[in-house]
């Protein structure tokens, strides 16, 4: 299915773009055996997918995931995340289809499958509608040189967010600057009407479901782990996209009831735990039997990820741009490694990690290429680092092998 | 001023984005890092070995450099590989990291006042290093200096560009004028001046060596590796232009000197470096694109090659537009990812039939 003429690629893109076929979708997935919080995800994807393929009634944004969610869903726009839609296509088996596609524009192989994957599917027309395209700069360099490309191709306008690297005032203070010359910009080419009372709303809203993800956060503390780590996976994609909108608390809110719900009735989702482990960066969007090995065969325990991390602090409703830049500036993968190791270590202590594992995948040098250092700082304090290569988004590139020794290996040292 | 800065420390850069005025002003020698490491082995012990391969072979440099001439470095936040060096060097690399320069990305009032303002911040710390102080005098006079710079250097690329000046000569000249003390360098660069009006030739010779052969424009990051500018002028072609840091990146038009207070000299040295023809960086692709287009009018090119380093994100993601904007033009592009200086075969024969077919075209 690697052509964008094939039947099924068209069914599925006719399928997005109508009504009635999400409505389809939507009743297939609610038939299907799901953990609670998954039926509340999946609707808040289906609700979003309507906006932007089925419906034109508001401006769909494409953006990557570190511009915050509060600004679309307090601004009336519907965004659109490539890199969260190209991990879905990857759980749903077309990674294949956009990294041939990719190739077949002309990007080399070198670059990160995630925004190879986006860039193919787009042109197999599996994405919605792009009314304006925004980008940060911080964390990832591909994220916003792939959006202004996107842009450029479909001749739409493209906001650079400049975001600094150090965590101060000065720098606050400019990101705050240009979000507010963001929203003009946006008044003025698509058209939208600015209702401050509106972002409060959607920053009080992003606050409760902060506080319960915080409360999830807590319950995950607990020995044994309630959840299984590569349930997890989706994490990302939900805290880049769901805080400010009202499903954002009800997916907290199910979540928080079902952990709590597994603890007090003693039934952690994964019987076997041996080891428990700190996972850092992505996992494989796709079904693989790299986790399931981990965790079923070996009995080590993610008992927290490294991206499901509420980096931010409560955001001030009354100061909705400098606290939405302040998020911006305040990240983890920003700024020097340091931070990223900091916050490792504190992780690793509150939920009793033995060792940490970073799935380094493929083409992501922001992630890879200061690990010498951020094992070193982990070794200082006597957590053993495993760096695992492979590709969360391309099941071809994951040599599951040579992975399963190393898995093996590492868990025998950390018993 | 001479005399103050003859023995001053040298400092190391690696992004064109860093005023060297303002390093001279403060009594620092400063000079743009070029690799020369033949491999970047020693740097696989710490950065991936899928990564920028002009960043690890910088690495590598440094580590393999039993005494470095360079004493310090100042770090920018280009790209992800420039950060992420940052943070190895600052492990692993014995040289200090006097200064990290955060260079806005876009070019507005805003961006340039808070890069002004992170000029200041960077001032402050090399003062805290040198004990010199930055004055309007000092920072005026070292304005100056690389405005004399830009002048013979435009002098000289006049001269290229007829053809009175080998390409690999004016490169080294550029080069020079990047790794040298300034003021020497400009005696050098004056020097080739003078010698070049003393034996000026005809219209005629001149007409006729620039309108011979495939003339090329060059893009890569800091500079084209020499082995490729070789091979291409060995074949009867001609470079007419490059695009990267070593030449058409680099800050060419005169900064204004004239500022009464330091903050106008910082504001001047900010807008001069953010409004420098468009790097992959700025994201600005449709700026870019026109200017690379009307660049390649300007010279005459023929066609494009791209030489780029292995894995260097920025300018291969940008890549399949440029290229369907050259092509839209009739300009064909080749694409080489490089690893290091040294030519492989099989680059050498793809830089052989590239240019065969534009020949006949
Ligand atoms: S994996 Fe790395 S390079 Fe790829 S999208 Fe994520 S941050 Fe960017």
């Amino acid at each position: 299915m690697n052509d964008p003429k094939d039947v099924r690629i068209r069914l599925l893109s006719w399928l997005l773009r109508s009504p009635l076929g999400l409505r389809l979708v939507q009743a297939l997935l609610a038939g299907r055996p799901q953990k609670p919080h998954h039926h509340v995800s999946a609707d808040f994807f289906l609700e979003m997918a309507r906006a932007a393929y089925a419906s034109r009634t508001r401006p769909v944004v494409w953006s990557n995931i570190f511009v915050p969610s509060e600004l679309f869903w307090g601004l009336g726009i519907v965004p659109f995340f490539p890199e969260t839609w190209a991990g879905l296509a990857a759980s749903m088996g077309l990674s294949a289809l956009g990294v041939s596609q990719a190739a077949a524009l002309g990007y080399p192989v070198d670059l990160c499958t995630v925004h190879r994957s986006a860039a193919g599917l787009r042109v197999s027309r599996l994405f919605p509608r792009m009314d304006a395209v925004v980008a940060t700069s911080h964390t990832c360099d591909l994220a916003s040189q792939m959006l202004s490309n996107f842009a450029h191709a479909e001749g739409k306008p493209f906001f650079l967010l400049d975001v600094p690297q150090r965590e101060n005032k000065e720098a606050v203070d400019y990101s705050t600057a240009q979000l507010q010359r963001l929203i003009e910009h946006w008044c003025e080419t698509l058209g939208i009407v600015f209702d401050l009372d509106r972002l409060r709303h959607a920053l009080h809203l992003s606050n409760k479901a902060r506080t319960l993800a915080l409360e999830v956060a807590m319950l995950r503390e607990a020995q044994p782990a309630p959840l299984r780590g590569s349930g997890m996976r989706d994490q990302l994609g939900m805290l880049t996209a769901m805080f400010g909108h009202p499903s954002g608390i009800r997916y907290y809110q199910t979540l928080r009831d079902y952990t709590r719900q597994r603890i007090t009735s003693s039934q952690p989702e994964q019987t076997l735990q041996r080891v428990r482990l700190y996972w850092m960066h992505l996992m494989p969007y796709f079904e693989s039997e790299l986790l399931s090995h981990l965790e079923d065969d070996l009995g080590g325990v993610v008992a927290w990820e490294e991206v499901s991390t509420i980096w931010w602090d409560e955001l001030d409703e009354r100061d909705p741009l400098r606290s939405l830049a302040r998020k911006m500036v305040s990240l983890f993968f920003n700024g020097p490694i340091q931070r990223r190791a900091e916050m490792a270590l504190r992780l690793i202590q509150r939920y009793h990690c033995q060792g940490a594992i970073h799935f380094s995948h493929w083409g992501c040098r922001q992630s890879a290429g200061a690990l010498h250092v951020l094992r070193a700082r982990l070794r200082q304090e006597g957590v053993p680092l495993l760096i695992l290569d492979g590709d969360c988004i391309d099941p071809s590139n994951l040599q599951l092998g040579p992975l399963h020794t190393r898995l093996e290996a590492f868990i025998e040292m950390l018993l | 001023m001479k005399a103050y800065t003859d023995n001053g420390p040298t400092v190391g850069l690696f992004s064109s984005f860093v005023p060297r005025e303002l390093l001279f002003a403060l009594g620092c020698v400063p000079v743009r890092v070029f690799p020369t490491a033949t491999k970047p082995t020693l740097a696989e012990m710490y950065l991936p070995r899928n990564f920028c391969a002009l960043t690890r072979n910088l690495l590598a440099s440094f580590l393999e450099e039993e005494r470095p001439r360079i004493q310090a470095v100042i770090f920018t936040d280009d790209d992800d590989s420039s950060r992420r060096l940052r943070d190895v060097w600052a492990e692993y690399v014995p040289v200090p990291i006097w200064g990290y320069l955060e260079v806005p990305r876009t070019n507005d009032s805003l961006a340039i006042r808070r890069f002004a303002s992170l000029l200041a911040d960077l001032s402050r710390e090399i003062e805290s290093h040198t004990g010199n102080k930055l004055t309007v005098g000092h920072l005026r006079s070292a304005i100056a200096v690389y405005n004399e710079q830009r002048h013979l250097l435009e002098s000289l690329k006049a001269s290229w560009l007829r053809g009175n000046l080998p390409t690999l000569l004016y490169r080294n000249l550029r080069r020079l004028a990047l790794t040298e003390h300034p003021q020497r360098a400009n005696e050098a660069l004056q020097h080739q001046v003078n010698a070049m009006s003393a034996s000026m030739p005809s219209e005629v010779q001149v007409n006729k060596a620039t309108d011979a052969g495939t003339r090329l424009l060059l893009i890569a990051e800091l500079a084209t590796p020499t082995s490729v500018v070789r091979q291409i002028e060995s074949t009867g072609a001609r470079v007419v232009t490059e695009v990267s840091d070593l030449d058409e990146l680099s800050v060419a038009q005169q900064v204004p000197e004239k500022g009464e207070t330091l903050e106008d000299l910082l504001a001047s040295l900010a807008e001069a470096h953010l409004t420098k023809p468009p790097a992959p960086r700025t994201r600005a692709i449709r700026r870019r694109l026109d200017y690379l287009a009307q660049l390649a009018r300007d010279r005459g090119a023929h066609a494009v090659i791209c030489a780029y380093s292995k894995f260097c994100d920025l300018p291969l993601a940008e890549y399949p537009l440029l290229q369907a904007e050259m092509e839209r033009v009739g300009i064909p592009v080749l694409l080489l990812e490089l690893e290091d200086e040294v030519l492989s075969g099989q680059h050498r024969t793809r830089i052989e039939a590239f240019l065969e077919m534009i020949r006949h075209k």
